[in-house]
């Protein structure tokens, strides 16, 4: 074989090609020398002498090929709308299997004549260089050639009996009556749409969507809103729901199963407008009585339909929103006894994990969801029962805290604790009053730490190391220090009794008690100082301890001043008088008191008050817990008074040979409550006034509301301001001429330098 | 000098009242309602003996006027200078003169602008000068004084000054109330809550609101 061009006879030559490609397209038994030859022929009649004969051979083909898919149609459409389907479908994996074929067989002419010709792809983007391009008939490889005579000779006259046939098949499939063997031929045909314009560059799905997709999605939407209609006469909302998520289960199926990828979304948007939004009003009627049930099934059903919609979830969320209040505030409306404030977390943690655990199963743990039960909650936390009156979740939550930290005869184990601390940071979380929370906290860590009441310091510290988690640094500053100190005064006590031992060595009196002592910094500790009506005197017994323990610190440290809380300190007294010795641990006042019966067995009120330098009506309340407990009795019976004359009890018995009088100033009053609420308010305007004031003097200039904006934004972390209280603070540093109204505008405030 | 202004002083003498301004005539005028103890300054009786000459009660917004134009520091009292500056101004110095110039006084009181400025003088001059803020009760007088007739929320305004716990007024919150009785209707509509309204004002809304029944909106519930 030469691969010299020559001359070649067309006539000659098409004849026996034709005959070839005839039995190619058909499928016929072509065998592989014909092919050979007949591809060869291909070549010489491109490269024919002296000239190429490419487009005579194109024209042929393209001549060939018409007739041939003419006669085609003819076959198919003689077949009658019953089986019309069945003989496009075969006509067409012939066909397109065939001109598969073809084109290969003129590989020649479509690489080398054709490519050429061909616009290239910039072209295409960027559009044709010259005008006339357009009115030239572009020549196409031969199986794009053999698609788009297929569109126009066969799709186009058969296209509207063709696609009605093929709704009623996917109609017949959707009611379930559809047979595997249509199945096939369905799905066929319609990928013949898709599949004769595949070859092109833009627009590939134009004439599926235009001819198929179009009508059918028009089609479903029908079906769609009828069976809808035909639902909502004859069931209830969950067996509405169930059978529209089965229909929308199936119609996926059916999309994969029947249609182009490029469907599926429309089909599903489809279905939901006529099945869901729709009837959307309803629905969210529906959603109302469903959440106030609970009624997690029809829920689980319900957020899936709704979900895709723009405005589907809203109303429930606010729904959602209102009922986990409503639930809220009925589990912790009706709180009453000792232990409210457990009570009150931990029916505040049922709620909020109930409902957690509702929002993950039922709505996937949508953010939305998650956000409108913080939002739930923290209206609940910081409900105010009635208005003026300070919501009470931040001293609640701290006494929940207090009684888990505190040494506790209950059999709680220590793992059990911890996770109870570790979850209050929840509740922690919504307080708005974080300022106050910590007020109270810090007071109650006080106690603990002054009166060694904390079960555990690790305890103590992991709880504080969560709270800087959730609030940083700045909110658990004074409580680390107040750490800090006690570490450091046990440092200090070592020191103190080392020295002691150093002073004995060197002959000097032994001061004959234990002492140990706390020294606490002013700022962090939450003490005020003891309201002392006068110099208290302290029992000689300890006078020169103190003494010492001065001389010891201020050599330690020089400027530093002590002041000694005697009410927040205790002592042990060994009582020798009766049948058994007993170890009793005192408050100091009332260890002063005791002290004074070493002289005496009887001593009259007055004379008692007058030693220890404190007013008669001090006196009594350390004396009523001293006679409670049965180791004074007085004379006469009935209220005490100046006259009174206290006796030692020198038949006092007791099981216990060690043991605590409780004194009457350690329990926490409601004035107390009421103290820390007004201190917080306090220090709030302070907060609210230099705030505005360090805003004021970076901005100079600034407008009311974005001052307000700015307010919030700062003091969010630690308490929720009012609006009013801003305003009142701005309104206090106009009069003292920090900041003023501008001249021109009445909203707008400067800062005055 | 002084024969100039001497001569002057008797030639006017013999032509009439409506001659030229005399320093000198206005000094000796001021000087008939002051003691001798203290020659330069006019004080409550001699404060009387003027308003009684020129035929004006002392409690007359005119006289607030006359106030502002001499700028005078202290209610019940004028000084020299004070004196001096005002009646100058007004080119008044005798009685005649002064009652001739009352009414174009009066009509000061109705240009917008200078009434602000006589407004926010007032508060000044009323106030105690030991305290930095104003006293309920003349504060009540003042607004009376100044709002009185052209306010129509007057009458509300002093009712709810009445029950409420306030016992000063400040500055600001006396030149916003200004403010208010100029720019908010009648019936509150255009009140923003939210704006920069002392919250003396935002009171006064939720407090007349509720007088008038349609108090929904409660500061409490608002944000706190």
């Amino acid at each position: 074989m030469s691969l010299k061009p020559k001359r070649v006879d067309f006539s000659q030559t098409w004849d026996i090609l034709q005959q070839t490609v005839k039995g190619v397209i058909t499928l016929a038994d072509v065998p592989r020398s014909t092919w050979n030859d007949r591809f060869t022929d291909v070549y010489s009649l491109c490269v024919a002498y002296p000239e190429p004969l490419a487009d005579r051979l194109y024209d042929e083909t393209k001549h060939f090929l018409d007739d041939h898919v003419s006669e085609l149609l003819l076959g198919v459409s003689k077949q009658g709308d019953a089986s019309l389907l069945q003989a496009y479908h075969s006509a067409w994996t012939e066909y397109s299997q065939g001109i598969d074929y073809l084109h290969q067989l003129y590989l020649y002419l479509n690489q080398q004549h054709i490519k050429k010709q061909k616009t290239t792809e910039a072209e295409i983007i960027y559009g044709a260089s010259c005008a006339a391009a357009a009115d030239y008939q572009e020549q196409m490889e031969i199986g794009e050639l053999g698609l788009d005579i297929w569109k126009r000779k066969m799709i186009t006259p058969l296209k509207e009996s063709l696609v009605s046939l093929l709704l009623a098949g996917i109609h017949g499939d959707r009611l379930g009556k559809a047979r595997h063997a249509t199945t096939d031929v369905i799905c066929g045909v319609i990928q013949s749409f898709v599949r004769v314009e595949e070859y092109k560059k833009k627009g590939q799905l134009d004439l599926y969507q235009q001819i198929f997709e179009e009508p059918f999605l028009e089609d479903s939407g029908n079906f769609y809103a009828r069976e809808a209609s035909e639902l909502l006469q004859k069931s209830d909302v969950s067996y509405y729901m169930e059978q529209v998520s089965w229909r929308f289960s199936q119609e996926e199926l059916r999309c994969q199963k029947f249609l182009h990828s490029s469907s599926a979304p429309k089909v599903r948007q489809c279905c939901q407008e006529k099945m869901v939004a729709a009837h959307l009003s309803w629905l969210h009627t529906e959603a109302d009585v469903m959440i106030e049930n609970e009624r997690r099934r029809d829920l689980s059903f319900l957020y899936p339909l709704l979900r895709p919609l723009p405005s589907g979830l809203a109303p429930l969320i606010r729904k959602l929103t209102a009922h986990i209040t409503q639930q809220g505030l009925r589990a912790i409306g009706t709180l009453q006894g000792d232990n409210v404030h457990t009570q009150f977390v931990e029916s505040m943690l049922d709620v909020h994990t109930k409902y957690y655990e509702l929002i993950k199963a039922v709505f996937k743990g949508d953010q939305a969801f998650i956000s409108a039960l913080d939002k739930a909650c923290s209206a609940v936390v910081n409900h105010q029962p009635a208005s003026r009156q300070p919501a009470r979740a931040a001293e609640l939550l701290a006494k929940y805290c207090d009684s888990l930290l505190k040494k506790s005869s209950r059999g709680t184990t220590e793992g059990d604790v911890e996770e109870k601390l570790a979850r209050s940071i929840t509740v922690f979380k919504y307080v708005d009053d974080k300022d106050v929370f910590q007020k109270f906290y810090a007071r109650m860590l006080a106690k603990r730490l002054i009166h060694q009441q904390s079960q555990s310091m690790d305890a103590e510290e992991a709880m504080i190391d969560r709270l800087k988690q959730a609030c940083g640094y700045e909110f658990t500053n004074k409580l680390h220090r107040m750490f800090t100190d006690m570490s450091v005064s046990a440092d200090l006590n070592t020191k103190f009794s080392s020295n002691l031992r150093e002073r004995e060595g060197q002959g000097q009196k032994q001061l004959g008690i234990g002492f140990g002592v706390y020294v606490l910094q002013a700022g962090a500790w939450p003490l005020g100082l003891p309201p002392a009506p006068g110099p208290f005197h302290v029992p000689q017994q300890l006078e020169q301890s103190i003494q010492a323990f001065e001389t010891f610190y201020h050599a330690q440290f020089s400027g530093r001043k002590l002041t000694w809380l005697h009410p927040l300190c205790q002592g042990e007294l060994k009582l020798n008088y009766l049948k058994r010795p007993y170890l009793v641990t005192v408050q100091t006042y009332q260890m002063a008191l005791l002290l004074l019966f070493e002289q005496c067995d009887t001593l009259p009120c007055k004379e008692a008050a007058m030693s220890l330098g404190v007013s008669q009506e001090q006196l009594e309340k350390h004396v009523v817990s001293l006679i409670d407990c049965k180791l004074l009795k007085k004379s006469p019976d009935g209220e005490l008074g100046e006259e009174t004359t206290l006796m030692l009890n020198l038949d006092y018995s007791n099981k216990r040979t060690k043991f605590r009088v409780t004194a009457a100033l350690q329990r926490e009053g409601p004035q107390d409550a009421e103290t820390t609420h007004r201190s917080v308010d306090h220090d709030r305007k302070l907060y609210l006034q230099a705030a505005i004031v360090r805003i004021m003097k970076s901005r100079k200039l600034l407008r009311h509301n974005q001052l307000v904006q700015e307010v919030l934004g700062q003091s969010k972390i630690t308490f929720a301001p009012s609006i009013g209280m801003i305003k009142k603070c701005i309104e206090a540093l106009i009069d003292k001429q920090y900041i003023e109204r501008t001249a021109n505008s009445s909203d707008e405030y400067s800062y005055v330098a | 000098m002084d024969v100039e202004s001497a001569r002057r002083y008797t030639k006017s003498e013999d032509v009439s009242s409506a001659s030229s301004f005399s320093q000198k005539r206005c000094i000796s005028w001021f000087r008939e309602y002051t003691m001798p103890d203290d020659p330069d300054m006019l004080g409550p009786e001699g404060m009387e003996k003027f308003c009684e000459d020129i035929g004006v009660e002392p409690e007359n917004v005119v006289m607030l006027v006359l106030a502002y134009k001499m700028n005078a520091r202290q209610m019940g009292f004028f000084t020299l200078s004070e004196w001096m500056k005002g009646l100058s101004e007004l080119q008044c110095d005798s009685i005649a003169k002064v009652q001739q110039k009352l009414e174009h006084l009066r009509n000061l009181l109705s240009e917008a602008q200078t009434f602000k400025g006589i407004y926010r003088y007032a508060y000044d001059f009323a106030r105690d000068k030991d305290q930095r803020s104003m006293d309920m009760e003349t504060a009540k007088v003042m607004l009376q004084l100044l709002l009185g007739k052209h306010w129509p929320l007057f009458a509300q305004f002093a009712q709810f000054l009445e029950q409420s716990k306030y016992k000063v007024i400040n500055k600001d919150q006396w030149c916003n109330i200004l403010e208010f009785s100029r720019t908010i209707s009648h019936d509150l509509t255009n009140y923003d809550l939210d704006g920069a309204w002392p919250v003396m004002l935002d009171e006064f809304v939720e407090w007349l609101k509720i007088q008038r029944g349609e108090g929904v909106t409660s500061l409490e519930s608002r944000g706190s």
